[in-house]
């Protein structure tokens, strides 16, 4: 396609959208990612179509991904001519007819079932979404289109900005521009180890071999870790604009997309993005006439977490077992098919198209003086707000939790925090004040990581959520290198025994001796993180732990005692090691 | 070989000793150069750092004082690494002790007992009696894979060098890791069984293998590492000439098991089957103990001082014409060169040859009339190394020459040569291959002649180098007017753009048109083939084509380049060089040249002289014994019976003998019709040389003690010789081989010595550490052909100087349209099968190769190839499935 195609193909989209928004009858979004499907919104979706053909409203239906409102699913937003757009939420099958009864017909706005309104103020007693916890400290740079357009429609997305910027890089920005812009912009690597992104870039592009290759990496394998998910499923356009002006800037010819297959709707929704790029001409030979030629391969991966490292999503690309590689060479050297690869985690290149379009300076001014830009939180516990939130870098663990999170959920009272995903640290109430960037939770013995925060209440046994996170590691190890393969499954035996009370604090410095052998001595990032969920509730939690081994009691009522472990008589003592452990259950 | 060029030296502390590597070293490498053993697991040279085990680690001061694993640390300028520091014991033991959690501590039982890296490095790291990591223990029981290949796994480290080589260097792809984490085991891929994967059951992984996890099934149980002596030898079998180490229980004096020796020949640690489990023949129980003598219509048992008295009286008789003599292509260039001495000299008759595969003699056609000589051009590792294209001509080399065609996958892989198969039906290799060419069977001489006719049509020939090197290029261009490319397609069903496009690649050494070198000649590319291939009627017209293609393209005397083909049998290039053809003196000298057969004359000390008329080639000698014309015939290591084409000719020829005398292991078909049949040694239990396809002359060394009164070949001659009344000339082989160096000319300066020293140093080419698996340096013994006084490592690449008749001469095949040979015999190429050599007298005998052939494992016939499964990808051809650590990284 040539530029003039392009305008004229944003032109019409733009006219299309204009249609839709000035529509004269009623509009009902209904949200369609997984999560909303799982909460049953096929079912209202089908319940309101029904409805407004039965009754012949003048109505149109639309499709939408989720707003980052997961708490609220299934959501269904009504907006009528001439009134604020109204957020409803559990929006399930049976509630339909009543709720487009009373809205639709009978002009009442069912408050009770509302969440916010879409204006500034307070509208029949629904209050404005900008008056909300949730909304009020967010910036949505990323999120921007979830909510309002059709993930599955290339024209929604174009009509709302999309592909400005790609084609602002290739018509008027060399390769070396782009690149200098995103390195100006210091966008740091949102998969977890925040590796700037532009300097990646730029050593794949000094490679002299060829030809180069661009990962995405949306092998998102954290438990309780949505974000990219969301993203992919809300606004797969988004990313894919970033894919694509990383592959102009490093030359590259060919495009991955490495999705793990317990995301089949992402994965969807990501091939139906391609084909409608290829479709309309921005993927293909010769795109805009500028003589560069890109194509994205969408790749299905086999579901293990340790796909989702870099090296291993290489192998996992190219059929292979998914097991990182020892470095050098970096995959900027050799990666895919031995070839110079970028590997870039989903949510950093839909960073990219906001970067190149408003400019480095822009971008820069949000966030803290190491870490730029805006992050999307998934946050999901014992919390209120289970869902996505997009606020700044910087913004404090209080306000994340306390105020976009929502508060503890049920009145329970806040115990942990597991930043990070599971190979984050569990932190206490004492480092809420710290900053979400990279390089501030480090020195509690955290990490932001992937920005996905897991919240326990009261209930939670500390020591139980430390085994949890060690039997989730052990399983999810590759097995390749030897601390991380023996070393989680041993120290999950540890832990075993610290929860059924057969262990003594000596068993608590070997879990500490063993934590930094393993983290000092491990293959990849995996094994690195593995004991940091011990480590970190040793840290701050070490008298839960003494209970388990001195008092043999566990106060969140979690831990199973061995039986001849029951606090008793003093003169009941066995050794621990006399005792028969079973295997451990669950493996 | 590799000449280094411009390599960058880097210097580093290791240990407080200094040590200057090439750049791209890793800290390990580098750290054994000075004596510093690193513990490890994972590392294996030749193949990419793998860094699983975690036990190879050093600090490294330079760097923010980290432990790193020094296995794919590379080195830099003033490094200074620490290798027993503190830190380092530390984190050792923790590797070591992980290790042991699950390891069944089980050593009184363990094959690898005594030589196991566990337990050395146990005791290096000082692993605790408490292990902190302990836990219940999981367990596994035996579990066999294949007939070849047992596994215990919980004695298993998981470093995965079994797994590895079985893709990097073997390219079977048969093994893989299951499952993940701590439940991880190794597998046959996908779960297959052993027995119906690409296994080609050539033992690696058993070698490589730190621990006693992966088990030889006929080793298992059978010896302990410390009561095996261990004796450096050749292998037997194919032409390859693979080094291997024969380990002996002294006080049984068996052979237990063979491995291969990473520091000596080209082949590394790697064997193919036949190398690694073709021993047990050995110890047959059908050995002959003693010579037997026909009485009365039967064979019975007699005795030395009666056979060699009863062949004395007889053998006289039949001095001249009426005598012929068959050596043996897999005995040792000392045998053969006594048995050409004592045909010649002694017997009066030129009726010598020996079989060169599928019981066919040497052809007197063929590449000699082109260069002067009909040996390979090019060594081995000069190929691997320097060649970037390969053309494979009908020939399954995965068969008959396996080590090679490992080797070459590796190297195909790894340095991105291209490959072009040439042949009837897929081979195990043609799914590497650039470009398939499946021609009608038996067009092979079309073919090539048709290349060499595309690429001088299409202007890619050498013109330089074809008007200083080569004659009749006129006639021979004129001939090549007769080919049309249609006209080649339809002889040999071959689509046109396919020649053109294999024509291209291989003038061009696979670097398009515009790929030409400051030199003004193409990147080189060569032609290998089995010799197998050109032994019928009309198989010369294929080397003519062979040669024609490649000194048009300046493809002859040059590094990588060259025409290949391999001799059949271990020994098959030494029996030619012996002279143990009918047409040929020592040394590939026509024996009806005057002044050839006169310094023979005098360097033997002849009174009368040489019999100037070529005799006869083995099948004409068989069809002259039917006839009567040749009465007695003395056979040594050869079995006619069965490898003739026809086994009622020979058994007739055979049966119509006044007097046969046959020298062997056992009793072969051929054996049946023999008068004397005197028990021979087998190759274990001799000394001497071997020339192997690559015209590298290797030593055989004797490892057991003789079996019954079994004595080696030569021994039987020189007794032979004594008992007809000649002196004692020779005590011991290196007499002979001191002889065959001063006859010989192409062996000039050939002694025991040279061949046993070290050999030369083969340094892998540094770059970019990770294209570069290791760069120990690697020795390669023997020598290359012709070797002189002051070289006696000789020469690997033949003609570098010129050709023999200061030029070669191009020979002009016409096109006949239609006619092509005729798929006739397939010279024992593509029906062949990896667990069976020429006629069998070994290889019937050793149970696990009979038992691999039987139950069809891979490779044992051309349908039952290696290799499901493979994945195609853009910029590699094939990759491994099973790890996910082996591609072109």
């Amino acid at each position: 396609m040539t530029p003039q195609d392009w305008q004229r193909y944003k032109q019409q989209a733009q006219q299309a959208w204009q249609r839709i928004e000035e529509f004269d009858g009623a509009t009902i979004w209904v949200s369609t990612d997984s999560g909303a499907i799982a909460s049953g919104a096929m079912r209202t979706l089908a319940a309101i179509q029904r409805f407004v053909q039965a009754r012949g409203i003048r109505a149109q239906v639309r499709e939408t991904s989720s707003f980052g409102t997961t708490w609220l699913e299934p959501v269904v937003d009504i907006q009528k001519p001439g009134v604020p757009r109204v957020t409803y939420g559990h929006v399930h099958e049976e509630r339909v007819d009543g709720l487009l009864e009373a809205v639709l017909l009978g002009n009442d706005p069912r408050a009770d079932l509302a969440y916010a309104n879409w204006s500034n103020e307070t509208f029949q007693g629904i209050p404005s979404l900008a008056s909300t916890d949730w909304w009020r400290l967010q910036r949505r740079v990323l999120l921007r289109r979830c909510g309002t357009v059709n993930p599955e429609s290339l024209q929604e997305a174009v009509a709302n900005g999309a592909y400005e910027a790609y084609t602002k890089a290739m018509l008027e920005m060399s390769q070396d521009d782009v690149i200098a812009e995103v390195k100006a912009a210091n966008v740091r690597g949102r998969g977890g180890a925040g590796f700037p992104a532009g300097i990646k870039w730029e050593s794949a592009k000094a490679e002299k071999s060829g030809p180069k290759y661009i990962i995405v990496n949306s092998h998102e394998g954290e438990p309780n870790v949505f974000k990219d998910r969301r993203l992919m499923e809300g606004d797969p356009h988004g990313f894919i604009e970033g894919l694509l002006i990383c592959g102009y800037a490093m030359g590259a010819k060919t495009g991955y997309i490495y999705i793990g297959s317990e995301y089949p709707l992402a994965i969807a929704r990501s091939k139906n993005a391609v084909r409608q790029l290829k479709e309309l001409g921005l993927l293909g030979e010769n795109i805009l006439g500028t003589g560069h030629s890109f194509d994205v391969k969408v790749v299905p991966g086999a579901g293990a977490y340790i796909s989702g490292e870099a090296s291993a999503a290489i192998y996992g690309i190219q059929g292979q077992k998914g097991m990182p590689r020892t470095k050098p060479p970096r995959s900027a050297e050799a990666g895919l098919w031995g070839k110079p690869t970028v590997v870039n985690n989903t949510e950093t290149l839909a960073n990219i198209p906001h970067i190149i379009k408003n400019g480095s300076e822009w971008y820069t001014a949000i966030g803290t003086e190491k870490s730029k830009g805006t992050n999307v939180f998934s946050l999901a516990g014992d919390i209120v707000n289970v869902g996505l939130a997009e606020i700044d870098m910087g913004v404090t663990m209080e306000d994340l939790l306390f105020v976009a999170g929502g508060g503890m959920r049920d009145g329970g009272k806040f115990r942990a925090v597991l930043a990070g995903g599971i190979s984050g640290g569990a932190l206490p109430e004492s480092t809420l004040h710290l900053t979400n960037e990279f390089g501030s939770l480090e020195e509690e013995g955290s990490m932001m990581g992937s920005g996905g925060y897991i919240i326990y209440d009261e209930g939670t046994c500390i020591v139980d959520l430390a085994w949890y996170c060690t039997r989730f590691n052990r399983n999810e190890s590759c097995g390749k290198c030897v601390p991380c393969r023996v070393g989680t499954a041993s120290q999950l035996e540890m832990l075993d025994r610290v929860r059924t009370g057969v262990a003594t604090e000596q068993d608590l410095a070997t879990l500490v001796q063993s934590s930094n052998d393993i983290i000092a001595y491990s293959l990849c990032g995996l094994g690195q993180a593995a004991p940091v969920p011990i480590l970190s509730t040793l840290k701050h939690f070490k008298d839960e732990y003494l209970q388990h081994t001195n008092e043999k009691r566990c106060r969140a009522g979690v831990c199973k005692m061995h039986p001849k472990m029951a606090p008793v008589a003093d003169e009941f003592v066995v050794s621990p090691q006399r005792i028969h452990l079973a295997p451990v259950a669950g493996s | 070989m590799t000449t280094e060029q411009n390599i960058d030296m880097v210097t580093l502390t290791i240990d407080g000793k200094e040590v200057t590597v090439p750049k791209g070293t890793f800290v390990l490498h580098a750290a054994k150069q000075v004596g510093v053993e690193i513990p490890n697991f994972c590392q294996y040279p030749d193949l990419r750092p793998f860094g699983a085990c975690r036990t190879c680690m050093v600090e490294i001061v330079t760097r923010r004082s980290t432990i790193d694993i020094s296995c794919s640390a590379p080195v830099s300028e003033g490094m200074q690494v620490f290798t027993r520091s503190q830190k380092v014991l530390d984190a050792q033991r923790f590797a070591v002790e992980a290790l042991l959690v699950d390891h069944p501590i089980d050593c009184p039982i363990c094959d690898a007992s005594g030589e196991c890296e566990l337990q050395n490095h146990a005791y290096y790291t000082n692993v605790r009696v408490n292990n902190p990591l302990a836990r219940p223990k999981m367990s596994w029981e035996y579990e066999t894979l294949s007939e070849s290949v047992m596994i215990k796994r919980d004695r298993c480290v998981l470093c995965g060098r079994c797994v590895r080589v079985c893709d990097e260097l073997v390219g079977a792809t048969a093994l893989a890791w299951a499952e993940r984490g701590f439940q991880s085991y190794i597998d046959g891929a996908f779960g297959q069984d052993l027995k119906d994967s690409p296994c080609v059951s050539c033992g690696l992984c058993i070698e490589v293998c730190p621990v006693g996890a992966l088990l030889n099934t006929s080793y298992h149980d059978t010896a302990r590492a410390w009561f095996l002596k261990r004796v450096q030898t050749i292998c037997t079998f194919c032409g390859v000439g693979c080094n291997m180490e024969l380990h002996v229980e002294e006080a049984t004096g068996q052979i237990k098991r063979i491995i291969g020796k990473q520091d000596s020949g080209m082949n590394g640690e790697q064997l193919c089957a036949r190398g690694f489990f073709g021993y047990e023949f050995v110890q047959g129980k059908d050995r002959l103990q003693t010579p037997l003598v026909r009485k009365n219509g039967e064979l019975v048992e007699s005795t030395w001082q009666e056979a060699l008295a009863l062949i004395a009286e007889r053998l006289p008789q039949y001095r001249g014409d009426s005598f012929a003599g068959i050596a043996g292509a897999h005995n040792t260039n000392e045998e053969n060169y006594l048995f050409n001495k004592f045909v010649r000299c002694v017997m009066g008759s030129n009726h010598i040859d020996h079989d060169a595969g599928v019981g066919q003699g040497v052809r007197q056609a063929g590449l000699r009339d082109v260069f002067g000589s009909d040996a390979p051009t090019n060594a081995f590792l000069d190929i691997f190394e320097n060649a970037r294209c390969v053309l494979i001509l009908g020939s399954n080399l995965s068969a008959t020459h396996p080590v090679f065609s490992y080797k070459l996958q590796t190297a195909i892989r790894r340095k991105g040569i291209k490959l072009i198969i040439a042949a009837p039906q897929a081979l195990p290799l043609s799914q590497i291959a650039d470009i398939n060419l499946q021609y009608r069977a038996g067009a092979e001489a079309d073919l090539l002649n048709g290349l060499a006719a595309l690429v001088a049509q299409r202007e890619l020939v050498a013109q330089e180098y074809v008007g200083d090197r080569v004659d009749g290029v006129d006639e021979w261009i004129q001939t090549a007017q007769t080919y049309t490319p249609e006209g080649i397609a339809a002889n040999t069903g071959v689509p046109v753009a396919l020649l053109e496009q294999a024509a291209e690649m291989y003038a061009t050494g696979g670097a398009g048109a515009d790929g030409r070198l400051d030199t003004g000649l193409f990147p080189p590319s060569t032609i290998v083939y089995s010799a197998g291939l050109t032994l019928r009627d009309g198989g010369e017209e294929i080397e003519y084509g062979a040669a024609a293609l490649a000194l048009l393209t300046g493809n002859v005397g040059r590094s990588g380049a060259g025409v290949n083909p391999l001799k059949v049998a271990n020994n098959g290039q030494g029996a030619l060089d012996m002279g143990c053809a009918p047409f040929l003196l020592p040394g590939e000298r026509p024996l009806e040249e005057p002044e050839f057969r006169r310094s023979l004359e005098q360097a033997w000390g002849l009174s009368n002289p040489l019999p100037s008329r070529p005799g006869l080639g083995l099948a004409a000698m068989l069809q002259a014994a039917r006839a009567g014309r040749i009465r007695a015939m003395y056979i040594m290591g050869s079995n006619p019976a069965q490898a003739h084409g026809n086994p009622q000719v020979a058994s007739e020829a055979l049966a119509n003998l006044e007097f046969l005398v046959v020298q062997d292991m056992f009793r072969t078909p051929t054996a049946e019709y023999a008068d004397v049949v005197l028990p021979a040694c087998s190759w274990a239990e001799k000394d001497g040389t071997y020339t192997s396809a690559e015209r590298r002359i290797q030593r055989v060394n004797k490892a057991l003690t003789n079996h019954g009164q079994s004595i080696p070949d030569w021994t039987i001659l020189v007794h032979v010789l004594e008992r007809m009344g000649f002196e004692r000339l020779y005590t011991s082989s290196d007499q002979i081989l001191a002889e065959i160096a001063s006859v010989v000319p192409q062996y000039g300066g050939v002694d025991r010595r040279t061949l046993e020293r070290p050999g030369t140093v083969v340094t892998l080419r540094p770059g970019k550490v990770y294209r570069n698996p290791s760069i120990d340096e690697v020795r390669r013994v023997g020598a290359h052909w012709p070797t002189t006084e002051n070289d006696p490592h000789g020469t690997p690449v033949l003609y570098a100087d010129g050709f023999p008749g200061g030029k070669a001469r191009l020979i002009p095949v016409p096109f006949r349209q239609g006619q092509s040979m005729g798929d006739g015999v397939y010279g024992g190429t593509v029906q062949v099968s990896l667990y069976h050599q020429g006629t069998g007298t070994m290889t019937s005998r050793c149970p696990t190769l009979v038992s691999l052939h039987e139950n069809g494992a891979a490779d044992s016939s051309p349908e039952r190839g290696r290799g499901v499964g493979m994945l195609q990808s853009p910029n590699l051809k094939q990759s491994g499935y099973s790890t996910g650590q082996l591609t072109d990284i």
